[in-house]
Protein backbone atom coordinates (compact mmCIF):
# COMPACT_ATOMS: atom_id res chain seq x y z
CA UNK A 1 0.00 0.00 0.00
CA UNK A 2 1.19 3.55 -0.46
CA UNK A 3 1.16 5.78 2.33
CA UNK A 4 2.37 8.50 0.73
CA UNK A 5 1.30 9.76 -2.73
CA UNK A 6 3.06 13.03 -5.00
CA UNK A 7 1.04 13.44 -8.41
CA UNK A 8 2.49 15.65 -10.86
CA UNK A 9 3.00 18.22 -8.43
CA UNK A 10 4.02 21.59 -9.59
CA UNK A 11 4.83 25.04 -7.22
CA UNK A 12 6.50 28.07 -7.62
CA UNK A 13 7.00 30.67 -6.35
CA UNK A 14 6.84 34.28 -8.53
CA UNK A 15 9.46 33.05 -11.08
CA UNK A 16 11.38 30.19 -9.63
CA UNK A 17 10.17 26.99 -10.30
CA UNK A 18 10.07 24.97 -6.78
CA UNK A 19 8.74 21.79 -8.01
CA UNK A 20 8.18 20.74 -11.74
CA UNK A 21 5.87 17.57 -12.36
CA UNK A 22 7.07 15.92 -9.17
CA UNK A 23 5.65 11.79 -8.99
CA UNK A 24 6.53 9.35 -6.44
CA UNK A 25 4.82 6.92 -4.56
CA UNK A 26 6.11 5.87 -1.00
CA UNK A 27 5.04 2.39 0.44
CA UNK A 28 4.29 1.64 3.88
CA UNK A 29 7.10 0.63 5.87
CA UNK A 30 9.81 1.96 3.62
CA UNK A 31 12.39 4.89 4.87
CA UNK A 32 12.69 7.19 1.39
CA UNK A 33 15.77 10.18 1.84
CA UNK A 34 15.02 12.83 -0.11
CA UNK A 35 18.79 14.31 -1.64
CA UNK A 36 19.49 17.09 -2.63
CA UNK A 37 21.62 20.73 -3.03
CA UNK A 38 20.17 23.96 -1.12
CA UNK A 39 16.84 24.84 -3.21
CA UNK A 40 16.29 22.00 -5.05
CA UNK A 41 12.70 21.51 -3.67
CA UNK A 42 13.19 19.34 -0.81
CA UNK A 43 11.75 21.23 2.27
CA UNK A 44 8.89 22.44 -0.76
CA UNK A 45 8.07 18.84 -0.91
CA UNK A 46 7.90 18.79 2.83
CA UNK A 47 5.68 21.87 3.07
CA UNK A 48 3.27 20.57 0.69
CA UNK A 49 3.21 17.19 2.31
CA UNK A 50 2.12 18.70 5.54
CA UNK A 51 -0.24 21.56 4.24
CA UNK A 52 2.04 24.31 5.03
CA UNK A 53 2.10 25.19 0.99
CA UNK A 54 -0.50 24.38 -1.35
CA UNK A 55 0.85 22.97 -4.81
CA UNK A 56 0.19 24.74 -8.08
CA UNK A 57 -1.13 21.95 -9.63
CA UNK A 58 -1.28 18.08 -8.82
CA UNK A 59 -2.02 15.92 -6.34
CA UNK A 60 -0.75 14.79 -2.87
CA UNK A 61 -2.18 12.46 -0.47
CA UNK A 62 -1.85 10.62 2.71
CA UNK A 63 -2.75 6.85 3.05
CA UNK A 64 -5.05 7.93 0.05
CA UNK A 65 -6.54 11.06 1.72
CA UNK A 66 -5.96 14.12 -0.06
CA UNK A 67 -3.73 16.64 1.68
CA UNK A 68 -5.56 19.35 -0.01
CA UNK A 69 -8.81 18.42 0.50
CA UNK A 70 -8.67 17.23 3.70
CA UNK A 71 -5.85 17.89 5.85
CA UNK A 72 -7.12 17.71 9.15
CA UNK A 73 -8.00 13.87 7.87
CA UNK A 74 -4.60 13.20 6.56
CA UNK A 75 -2.40 14.74 9.35
CA UNK A 76 -3.82 12.40 12.07
CA UNK A 77 -1.91 10.08 10.23
CA UNK A 78 1.74 12.09 9.48
CA UNK A 79 4.15 13.64 12.69
CA UNK A 80 6.29 15.55 11.06
CA UNK A 81 9.42 17.95 11.89
CA UNK A 82 9.80 20.72 9.73
CA UNK A 83 12.65 23.36 8.70
CA UNK A 84 13.90 24.49 12.61
CA UNK A 85 11.17 24.23 14.62
CA UNK A 86 10.57 27.16 17.10
CA UNK A 87 7.64 27.47 19.93
CA UNK A 88 6.07 29.25 21.97
CA UNK A 89 8.61 31.18 23.98
CA UNK A 90 6.26 31.07 27.48
CA UNK A 91 5.24 27.84 27.21
CA UNK A 92 7.63 25.13 28.29
CA UNK A 93 8.20 21.92 26.72
CA UNK A 94 5.82 19.92 28.74
CA UNK A 95 3.18 22.42 27.39
CA UNK A 96 4.37 22.52 23.97
CA UNK A 97 3.86 18.41 24.27
CA UNK A 98 1.12 18.54 25.81
CA UNK A 99 -0.45 20.81 23.33
CA UNK A 100 -0.04 18.43 20.13
CA UNK A 101 -1.19 15.09 22.43
CA UNK A 102 -4.39 16.89 23.15
CA UNK A 103 -4.80 17.96 19.26
CA UNK A 104 -4.47 14.55 18.84
CA UNK A 105 -7.65 13.39 20.82
CA UNK A 106 -5.28 12.13 23.65
CA UNK A 107 -6.64 11.92 26.85
CA UNK A 108 -5.32 13.00 30.29
CA UNK A 109 -3.74 10.39 31.28
CA UNK A 110 -2.83 9.03 28.02
CA UNK A 111 -1.22 12.61 27.57
CA UNK A 112 1.09 12.21 30.44
CA UNK A 113 2.46 8.63 29.64
CA UNK A 114 2.78 9.91 26.00
CA UNK A 115 4.69 13.13 26.71
CA UNK A 116 7.00 10.76 29.06
CA UNK A 117 7.55 8.05 26.37
CA UNK A 118 8.58 10.34 23.62
CA UNK A 119 10.46 12.28 25.12
CA UNK A 120 12.73 9.78 26.81
CA UNK A 121 12.95 8.30 23.30
CA UNK A 122 14.37 11.70 21.88
CA UNK A 123 16.54 12.71 25.03
CA UNK A 124 14.43 16.04 26.32
CA UNK A 125 12.83 14.43 29.13
CA UNK A 126 14.91 16.55 31.24
CA UNK A 127 14.44 20.16 30.13
CA UNK A 128 10.86 19.52 29.74
CA UNK A 129 9.67 21.70 32.57
CA UNK A 130 11.44 24.89 31.12
CA UNK A 131 10.30 27.35 29.22
CA UNK A 132 11.10 26.92 25.63
CA UNK A 133 12.65 30.58 25.26
CA UNK A 134 15.50 29.35 26.61
CA UNK A 135 16.45 26.29 24.87
CA UNK A 136 19.22 25.73 22.23
CA UNK A 137 18.74 24.82 18.98
CA UNK A 138 19.78 21.39 19.62
CA UNK A 139 17.15 20.98 22.16
CA UNK A 140 14.14 22.47 20.34
CA UNK A 141 15.09 19.64 17.29
CA UNK A 142 14.91 17.37 20.22
CA UNK A 143 11.65 18.91 21.43
CA UNK A 144 10.14 19.14 17.58
CA UNK A 145 11.13 15.77 16.94
CA UNK A 146 9.16 14.69 20.21
CA UNK A 147 5.82 16.85 18.94
CA UNK A 148 6.39 14.90 15.57
CA UNK A 149 6.55 11.19 17.23
CA UNK A 150 3.87 12.21 19.58
CA UNK A 151 0.55 10.26 19.22
CA UNK A 152 2.61 7.33 17.57
CA UNK A 153 1.45 8.36 14.06
CA UNK A 154 2.16 5.55 11.28
CA UNK A 155 4.33 8.03 9.01
CA UNK A 156 6.76 10.85 9.75
CA UNK A 157 8.10 12.80 7.77
CA UNK A 158 11.02 14.87 8.63
CA UNK A 159 12.76 17.98 7.14
CA UNK A 160 16.39 17.68 8.10
CA UNK A 161 15.95 16.32 11.56
CA UNK A 162 19.76 16.17 12.39
CA UNK A 163 20.44 19.74 11.80
CA UNK A 164 21.67 21.64 14.83
CA UNK A 165 22.39 18.52 16.80
CA UNK A 166 26.00 17.93 17.68
CA UNK A 167 27.98 14.55 16.63
CA UNK A 168 26.33 12.55 19.86
CA UNK A 169 22.54 13.68 18.89
CA UNK A 170 23.52 12.96 15.21
CA UNK A 171 23.90 9.49 16.07
CA UNK A 172 20.69 8.99 18.35
CA UNK A 173 18.72 10.62 16.42
CA UNK A 174 20.68 8.01 13.60
CA UNK A 175 19.78 5.22 15.80
CA UNK A 176 15.88 6.31 16.45
CA UNK A 177 15.35 6.42 12.90
CA UNK A 178 16.58 3.12 12.19
CA UNK A 179 14.18 1.76 14.98
CA UNK A 180 11.75 3.26 13.69
CA UNK A 181 11.91 2.18 10.56
CA UNK A 182 10.65 -0.78 11.42
CA UNK A 183 7.43 0.36 12.09
CA UNK A 184 6.69 3.34 10.30
CA UNK A 185 6.82 5.15 6.88
CA UNK A 186 9.47 7.60 6.70
CA UNK A 187 10.09 10.43 4.20
CA UNK A 188 12.85 12.77 5.43
CA UNK A 189 15.13 15.72 3.66
CA UNK A 190 18.79 15.53 3.82
CA UNK A 191 21.47 17.50 2.20
CA UNK A 192 23.85 14.82 3.46
CA UNK A 193 24.75 11.79 1.87
CA UNK A 194 25.95 9.76 4.21
CA UNK A 195 22.67 10.17 6.34
CA UNK A 196 20.86 9.15 3.37
CA UNK A 197 22.87 5.95 2.94
CA UNK A 198 22.54 4.98 6.07
CA UNK A 199 18.81 5.11 6.89
CA UNK A 200 17.14 5.52 4.01
CA UNK A 201 16.32 2.39 1.92
CA UNK A 202 15.87 4.82 -1.07
CA UNK A 203 17.25 7.19 -2.02
CA UNK A 204 15.35 9.87 -4.22
CA UNK A 205 17.88 13.07 -5.90
CA UNK A 206 16.36 16.25 -6.52
CA UNK A 207 17.36 19.23 -8.29
CA UNK A 208 15.95 22.30 -9.67
CA UNK A 209 12.35 21.30 -8.66
CA UNK A 210 13.02 17.98 -10.38
CA UNK A 211 13.64 14.31 -9.63
CA UNK A 212 16.81 13.64 -11.43
CA UNK A 213 17.20 9.94 -9.23
CA UNK A 214 15.57 7.41 -7.57
CA UNK A 215 17.41 4.78 -6.02
CA UNK A 216 13.58 2.06 -6.48
CA UNK A 217 14.56 2.60 -10.69
CA UNK A 218 18.67 1.60 -10.49
CA UNK A 219 19.04 -2.04 -10.40
CA UNK A 220 22.60 -1.29 -9.44
CA UNK A 221 21.16 0.60 -5.90
CA UNK A 222 19.97 -2.63 -3.92
CA UNK A 223 23.58 -4.14 -4.17
CA UNK A 224 25.16 -4.02 -0.33
CA UNK A 225 28.56 -4.32 0.14
CA UNK A 226 29.44 -6.18 3.90
CA UNK A 227 32.89 -5.83 4.46
CA UNK A 228 33.99 -8.30 7.05
CA UNK A 229 36.80 -9.23 9.69
CA UNK A 230 39.12 -12.23 9.21
CA UNK A 231 38.28 -15.34 6.86
CA UNK A 232 35.63 -15.39 4.06
CA UNK A 233 35.24 -18.79 3.54
CA UNK A 234 32.69 -19.83 6.36
CA UNK A 235 30.03 -17.83 5.54
CA UNK A 236 26.25 -19.24 5.69
CA UNK A 237 23.66 -19.43 2.96
CA UNK A 238 22.23 -16.07 2.21
CA UNK A 239 20.34 -17.04 -0.81
CA UNK A 240 16.70 -16.03 0.91
CA UNK A 241 18.12 -12.28 1.11
CA UNK A 242 18.79 -12.78 -3.20
CA UNK A 243 21.95 -13.68 -5.11
CA UNK A 244 25.16 -13.13 -3.74
CA UNK A 245 29.08 -13.13 -4.63
CA UNK A 246 32.01 -12.74 -2.65
CA UNK A 247 34.98 -11.36 -2.91
CA UNK A 248 38.42 -11.04 -1.33
CA UNK A 249 37.15 -9.59 1.84
CA UNK A 250 33.45 -8.93 1.02
CA UNK A 251 29.97 -9.97 0.60
CA UNK A 252 28.08 -8.36 -2.27
CA UNK A 253 24.59 -9.29 -2.33
CA UNK A 254 21.77 -7.92 -4.77
CA UNK A 255 19.05 -8.02 -2.49
CA UNK A 256 15.52 -8.55 -2.72
CA UNK A 257 12.73 -5.43 -2.81
CA UNK A 258 11.40 -6.45 1.10
CA UNK A 259 14.71 -7.24 2.76
CA UNK A 260 16.14 -4.44 4.84
CA UNK A 261 20.10 -4.56 5.99
CA UNK A 262 19.84 -5.19 9.17
CA UNK A 263 17.88 -8.53 8.98
CA UNK A 264 20.92 -9.70 6.68
CA UNK A 265 23.34 -7.83 8.90
CA UNK A 266 21.55 -9.76 12.30
CA UNK A 267 21.86 -13.12 10.18
CA UNK A 268 25.91 -12.33 10.04
CA UNK A 269 26.15 -11.95 13.64
CA UNK A 270 24.12 -14.35 14.93
CA UNK A 271 26.36 -16.81 12.71
CA UNK A 272 29.61 -15.21 14.02
CA UNK A 273 30.82 -13.20 11.11
CA UNK A 274 32.15 -9.75 12.54
CA UNK A 275 31.66 -6.65 10.20
CA UNK A 276 34.00 -4.05 9.68
CA UNK A 277 31.54 -1.88 6.82
CA UNK A 278 28.52 -2.15 5.38
CA UNK A 279 27.75 -0.25 2.67
CA UNK A 280 25.59 0.48 -0.86
CA UNK A 281 28.42 -1.15 -3.75
CA UNK A 282 27.55 1.68 -6.25
CA UNK A 283 28.86 4.97 -5.22
CA UNK A 284 26.26 7.41 -4.45
CA UNK A 285 27.93 10.24 -4.03
CA UNK A 286 29.81 10.12 -7.87
CA UNK A 287 25.30 9.89 -8.61
CA UNK A 288 24.60 12.77 -6.73
CA UNK A 289 27.54 14.59 -8.05
CA UNK A 290 26.52 13.94 -11.51
CA UNK A 291 23.16 14.96 -11.27
CA UNK A 292 23.74 18.31 -9.50
CA UNK A 293 26.98 18.65 -11.85
CA UNK A 294 25.11 17.89 -15.06
CA UNK A 295 21.76 20.20 -13.43
CA UNK A 296 24.11 23.41 -13.16
CA UNK B 1 -14.46 17.15 18.25
CA UNK B 2 -14.46 20.80 17.26
CA UNK B 3 -15.29 22.11 20.45
CA UNK B 4 -13.21 19.95 22.27
CA UNK B 5 -10.28 20.93 19.95
CA UNK B 6 -11.21 24.96 20.26
CA UNK B 7 -11.06 24.04 24.22
CA UNK B 8 -7.82 22.94 23.74
CA UNK B 9 -6.27 25.75 21.25
CA UNK B 10 -7.99 28.22 23.77
CA UNK B 11 -6.07 27.10 26.70
CA UNK B 12 -2.71 27.16 25.44
CA UNK B 13 -3.17 30.11 23.84
CA UNK B 14 -4.73 31.44 26.75
CA UNK B 15 -1.75 30.40 29.31
CA UNK B 16 1.04 32.19 26.55
CA UNK B 17 -1.00 35.24 26.63
CA UNK B 18 -0.92 35.52 30.39
CA UNK B 19 2.82 35.08 31.23
CA UNK B 20 3.57 37.66 28.06
CA UNK B 21 5.46 40.28 28.46
CA UNK B 22 2.22 42.11 26.73
CA UNK B 23 -0.15 41.23 28.76
CA UNK B 24 2.32 42.33 32.16
CA UNK B 25 3.03 45.62 29.72
CA UNK B 26 -1.03 45.80 29.48
CA UNK B 27 -1.39 45.32 32.41
CA UNK B 28 0.95 47.51 34.10
CA UNK B 29 -0.64 50.17 32.24
CA UNK B 30 -4.00 49.32 33.06
CA UNK B 31 -2.87 49.72 36.72
CA UNK B 32 -1.23 53.11 36.06
CA UNK B 33 -4.16 54.64 34.48
CA UNK B 34 -6.28 53.08 37.62
CA UNK B 35 -4.09 54.91 39.98
CA UNK B 36 -4.31 58.14 38.39
CA UNK B 37 -8.02 57.99 37.95
CA UNK B 38 -7.95 56.95 41.65
CA UNK B 39 -6.24 59.82 42.71
CA UNK B 40 -8.21 62.47 39.91
CA UNK B 41 -11.26 61.16 41.22
CA UNK B 42 -10.92 61.93 45.20
CA UNK B 43 -8.81 65.13 44.61
CA UNK B 44 -11.33 66.82 42.55
CA UNK B 45 -14.53 65.24 43.21
CA UNK B 46 -16.15 68.14 44.75
CA UNK B 47 -14.82 70.20 41.29
CA UNK B 48 -16.82 67.85 39.21
CA UNK B 49 -20.51 69.72 39.50
CA UNK B 50 -18.65 73.38 38.63
CA UNK B 51 -17.32 71.58 35.91
CA UNK B 52 -20.33 70.22 34.29
CA UNK B 53 -22.32 72.87 34.89
CA UNK B 54 -19.54 75.11 32.76
CA UNK B 55 -20.06 72.58 30.39
CA UNK B 56 -24.06 72.38 30.59
CA UNK B 57 -23.51 76.16 29.86
CA UNK B 58 -25.23 77.46 33.02
CA UNK B 59 -21.89 79.45 34.39
CA UNK B 60 -19.32 77.56 36.73
CA UNK B 61 -21.69 78.69 39.78
CA UNK B 62 -24.53 77.16 38.96
CA UNK B 63 -26.30 74.26 40.41
CA UNK B 64 -26.22 70.33 38.22
CA UNK B 65 -28.45 67.74 39.47
CA UNK B 66 -26.63 65.13 41.53
CA UNK B 67 -27.07 62.24 38.99
CA UNK B 68 -25.66 64.39 36.08
CA UNK B 69 -22.31 64.51 38.83
CA UNK B 70 -22.30 60.91 38.74
CA UNK B 71 -22.91 60.58 35.46
CA UNK B 72 -20.30 63.00 34.41
CA UNK B 73 -18.28 61.12 36.71
CA UNK B 74 -18.98 57.78 34.85
CA UNK B 75 -18.08 59.46 31.55
CA UNK B 76 -14.90 60.44 32.49
CA UNK B 77 -14.01 56.81 33.68
CA UNK B 78 -15.42 55.05 30.65
CA UNK B 79 -13.79 57.41 28.12
CA UNK B 80 -10.76 54.83 29.38
CA UNK B 81 -12.69 52.16 29.03
CA UNK B 82 -13.48 52.95 25.59
CA UNK B 83 -9.49 53.20 24.59
CA UNK B 84 -8.50 50.32 26.60
CA UNK B 85 -10.03 47.76 23.98
CA UNK B 86 -8.35 49.24 21.37
CA UNK B 87 -4.69 49.02 22.89
CA UNK B 88 -5.28 45.67 24.63
CA UNK B 89 -6.50 44.86 21.29
CA UNK B 90 -3.79 46.28 19.09
CA UNK B 91 -1.37 44.47 21.52
CA UNK B 92 -2.71 41.08 22.12
CA UNK B 93 -4.46 40.76 18.33
CA UNK B 94 -2.01 42.32 16.01
CA UNK B 95 0.89 39.54 16.39
CA UNK B 96 -1.52 36.78 16.77
CA UNK B 97 -1.54 35.33 13.38
CA UNK B 98 1.34 36.94 11.96
CA UNK B 99 3.94 35.99 14.54
CA UNK B 100 3.14 32.19 13.49
CA UNK B 101 5.12 33.15 10.26
CA UNK B 102 7.44 35.44 11.67
CA UNK B 103 8.62 33.32 14.80
CA UNK B 104 7.78 30.34 12.57
CA UNK B 105 6.16 28.41 15.28
CA UNK B 106 3.66 27.65 12.21
CA UNK B 107 6.15 25.30 11.19
CA UNK B 108 5.03 22.84 14.20
CA UNK B 109 1.56 24.20 15.18
CA UNK B 110 -0.21 23.93 11.39
CA UNK B 111 0.61 20.57 10.29
CA UNK B 112 -0.91 18.64 13.75
CA UNK B 113 -4.35 17.51 12.78
CA UNK B 114 -6.35 20.58 13.51
CA UNK B 115 -7.73 22.97 11.25
CA UNK B 116 -6.82 26.73 10.85
CA UNK B 117 -10.36 27.73 11.53
CA UNK B 118 -10.22 25.83 14.89
CA UNK B 119 -6.70 27.33 15.59
CA UNK B 120 -8.10 30.62 14.58
CA UNK B 121 -10.95 30.85 16.60
CA UNK B 122 -8.58 29.55 19.66
CA UNK B 123 -6.67 32.04 19.40
CA UNK B 124 -9.37 34.66 19.20
CA UNK B 125 -11.37 33.98 21.84
CA UNK B 126 -7.86 33.48 24.67
CA UNK B 127 -6.55 36.91 23.78
CA UNK B 128 -10.33 38.44 23.86
CA UNK B 129 -10.46 37.02 26.97
CA UNK B 130 -6.61 38.38 28.17
CA UNK B 131 -8.60 41.76 27.41
CA UNK B 132 -11.46 40.97 28.95
CA UNK B 133 -9.28 40.96 32.09
CA UNK B 134 -7.54 44.14 31.74
CA UNK B 135 -11.49 45.76 31.15
CA UNK B 136 -12.76 44.35 34.13
CA UNK B 137 -9.73 45.07 36.63
CA UNK B 138 -10.36 48.86 35.20
CA UNK B 139 -14.09 48.30 35.57
CA UNK B 140 -13.55 46.74 38.89
CA UNK B 141 -11.50 50.29 39.72
CA UNK B 142 -14.91 52.34 38.44
CA UNK B 143 -16.53 50.48 40.24
CA UNK B 144 -15.22 50.56 43.59
CA UNK B 145 -14.25 54.38 43.11
CA UNK B 146 -17.85 55.22 42.65
CA UNK B 147 -18.80 53.14 45.70
CA UNK B 148 -16.30 55.32 48.02
CA UNK B 149 -16.77 58.41 46.38
CA UNK B 150 -20.74 58.32 46.05
CA UNK B 151 -21.63 55.51 48.71
CA UNK B 152 -23.91 54.17 45.69
CA UNK B 153 -23.84 50.83 43.66
CA UNK B 154 -23.51 51.66 40.40
CA UNK B 155 -26.61 51.70 38.11
CA UNK B 156 -27.86 49.83 35.28
CA UNK B 157 -25.99 51.75 32.72
CA UNK B 158 -22.48 50.94 34.24
CA UNK B 159 -23.25 47.26 33.08
CA UNK B 160 -24.45 48.22 29.81
CA UNK B 161 -21.11 50.36 29.18
CA UNK B 162 -19.12 47.58 30.38
CA UNK B 163 -21.00 45.31 27.83
CA UNK B 164 -20.43 47.58 24.76
CA UNK B 165 -16.51 48.01 25.73
CA UNK B 166 -16.47 43.95 25.04
CA UNK B 167 -18.64 44.32 22.19
CA UNK B 168 -15.77 46.65 21.14
CA UNK B 169 -13.44 44.23 22.06
CA UNK B 170 -14.72 41.70 19.93
CA UNK B 171 -14.78 44.13 17.19
CA UNK B 172 -11.17 46.44 17.47
CA UNK B 173 -9.74 42.31 17.66
CA UNK B 174 -11.81 41.21 14.93
CA UNK B 175 -10.29 43.97 13.13
CA UNK B 176 -6.43 43.39 14.04
CA UNK B 177 -6.71 39.64 13.38
CA UNK B 178 -7.73 40.24 10.01
CA UNK B 179 -4.44 42.84 9.53
CA UNK B 180 -2.12 40.15 11.29
CA UNK B 181 -3.61 37.59 8.77
CA UNK B 182 -1.78 39.53 5.78
CA UNK B 183 1.12 40.64 7.12
CA UNK B 184 4.01 37.91 7.96
CA UNK B 185 5.62 40.65 10.16
CA UNK B 186 4.35 41.82 13.78
CA UNK B 187 5.25 45.60 13.14
CA UNK B 188 3.54 45.70 10.26
CA UNK B 189 0.42 44.48 11.98
CA UNK B 190 1.08 47.09 14.69
CA UNK B 191 1.44 50.08 12.72
CA UNK B 192 -1.18 49.39 10.59
CA UNK B 193 -3.57 48.58 13.39
CA UNK B 194 -2.83 51.91 15.22
CA UNK B 195 -2.56 54.31 11.81
CA UNK B 196 -5.96 52.57 10.93
CA UNK B 197 -8.30 53.44 13.77
CA UNK B 198 -6.45 56.61 15.19
CA UNK B 199 -5.25 58.09 11.73
CA UNK B 200 -7.51 56.85 9.28
CA UNK B 201 -11.16 56.99 10.58
CA UNK B 202 -10.11 60.06 12.30
CA UNK B 203 -9.36 61.22 8.73
CA UNK B 204 -12.84 60.47 6.97
CA UNK B 205 -14.56 61.55 9.87
CA UNK B 206 -13.09 64.89 9.78
CA UNK B 207 -14.09 65.04 5.86
CA UNK B 208 -17.85 64.26 6.51
CA UNK B 209 -17.55 66.41 9.57
CA UNK B 210 -16.51 69.34 7.61
CA UNK B 211 -17.56 68.54 4.11
CA UNK B 212 -20.89 67.04 4.70
CA UNK B 213 -21.68 68.24 8.14
CA UNK B 214 -22.56 64.92 8.54
CA UNK B 215 -21.04 62.65 11.50
CA UNK B 216 -20.18 58.99 9.69
CA UNK B 217 -21.67 56.68 12.23
CA UNK B 218 -20.98 53.76 10.30
CA UNK B 219 -16.92 54.03 11.53
CA UNK B 220 -15.95 52.31 14.39
CA UNK B 221 -13.99 55.01 16.26
CA UNK B 222 -18.07 56.78 15.86
CA UNK B 223 -19.90 54.02 17.35
CA UNK B 224 -17.50 52.91 19.99
CA UNK B 225 -17.74 56.53 21.69
CA UNK B 226 -21.50 54.52 22.47
CA UNK B 227 -19.09 53.06 25.28
CA UNK B 228 -19.27 56.63 27.07
CA UNK B 229 -22.29 57.67 25.73
CA UNK B 230 -24.46 55.85 27.70
CA UNK B 231 -23.80 58.41 30.31
CA UNK B 232 -23.98 61.69 28.59
CA UNK B 233 -24.84 62.00 25.11
CA UNK B 234 -21.90 63.88 23.98
CA UNK B 235 -18.69 62.93 21.77
CA UNK B 236 -15.93 65.57 22.08
CA UNK B 237 -14.44 64.70 18.87
CA UNK B 238 -17.64 65.60 16.82
CA UNK B 239 -17.03 68.39 14.81
CA UNK B 240 -20.56 68.87 13.76
CA UNK B 241 -22.16 71.79 15.69
CA UNK B 242 -24.82 71.43 18.20
CA UNK B 243 -24.31 67.69 18.33
CA UNK B 244 -24.69 65.98 22.00
CA UNK B 245 -26.80 66.34 24.87
CA UNK B 246 -26.48 66.10 28.60
CA UNK B 247 -29.09 63.49 28.26
CA UNK B 248 -27.91 59.47 27.91
CA UNK B 249 -27.91 58.24 24.78
CA UNK B 250 -31.36 56.78 23.54
CA UNK B 251 -31.62 52.98 23.55
CA UNK B 252 -31.97 53.42 19.84
CA UNK B 253 -28.39 55.34 19.27
CA UNK B 254 -27.38 52.08 21.82
CA UNK B 255 -28.47 49.49 19.59
CA UNK B 256 -27.39 51.05 16.29
CA UNK B 257 -24.00 51.20 17.87
CA UNK B 258 -24.11 48.40 19.12
CA UNK B 259 -24.95 46.64 15.61
CA UNK B 260 -22.31 48.67 13.81
CA UNK B 261 -19.82 46.94 16.29
CA UNK B 262 -20.92 43.82 15.60
CA UNK B 263 -20.97 44.14 11.77
CA UNK B 264 -17.15 44.76 11.79
CA UNK B 265 -16.35 42.28 13.84
CA UNK B 266 -18.55 39.63 12.15
CA UNK B 267 -17.31 40.72 8.46
CA UNK B 268 -13.58 40.99 9.59
CA UNK B 269 -13.64 37.81 11.76
CA UNK B 270 -15.22 35.81 8.58
CA UNK B 271 -12.44 37.69 6.40
CA UNK B 272 -9.75 36.78 8.46
CA UNK B 273 -10.75 32.89 8.83
CA UNK B 274 -10.81 32.69 4.96
CA UNK B 275 -7.35 34.49 4.19
CA UNK B 276 -5.54 32.32 7.20
CA UNK B 277 -7.11 29.32 6.15
CA UNK B 278 -5.62 29.65 2.77
CA UNK B 279 -2.26 31.40 4.43
CA UNK B 280 0.46 29.51 2.67
CA UNK B 281 3.74 29.45 4.98
CA UNK B 282 7.02 29.70 3.02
Amino acid sequence: MSRIRFENVYKSFSDVKALSDVTFEVSEGSSTGILGPNGSGKTTLMKILTGLLRPDSGRVSVNDISVLINPKEAMKHVGSLIEQPEFYTYLSGYETLEFACRIRDLGKEETKNEITRVSKLTGCFDYLQRRTGGYSRGMKQRLGLSIALAGDPEILVLDEPTFGLDPKGMKELGDLILDMRKTKTILFSTHLLNEARSLCDRIIIMENGHMKYDSKDDPSAKILRIKIFGRINNIPELSSFGSYSLTEDSILINKKEEIDNYEIIDMLVSNGIKIDMVEDFDTLSAKYLAVVEKGS
Amino acid sequence: MASGSISVVFTHYLKNYYRSKSFYLMLFLDLLILGLFTYFSFKYQNKLPAIFSALNGTGSGAIVSASLVRSGFNYIWSFVLQLLPVFAAVFFGSPALSSEIESRTAFNVFPLPVSRFVLHLGKFFAALTVTAVILGIFALGQFVNFLLVYHLFESSTFYISILLSIVLAFSILSITFLVSSIFNKNLYAYITVFLLYFLIFNAINIVFEFLYGYTPIFLLSNAASIVYRVYINFDPFSFTPGAGSISPAPVSSIILDASIMFLYALVTLALSLIIFDRREVK
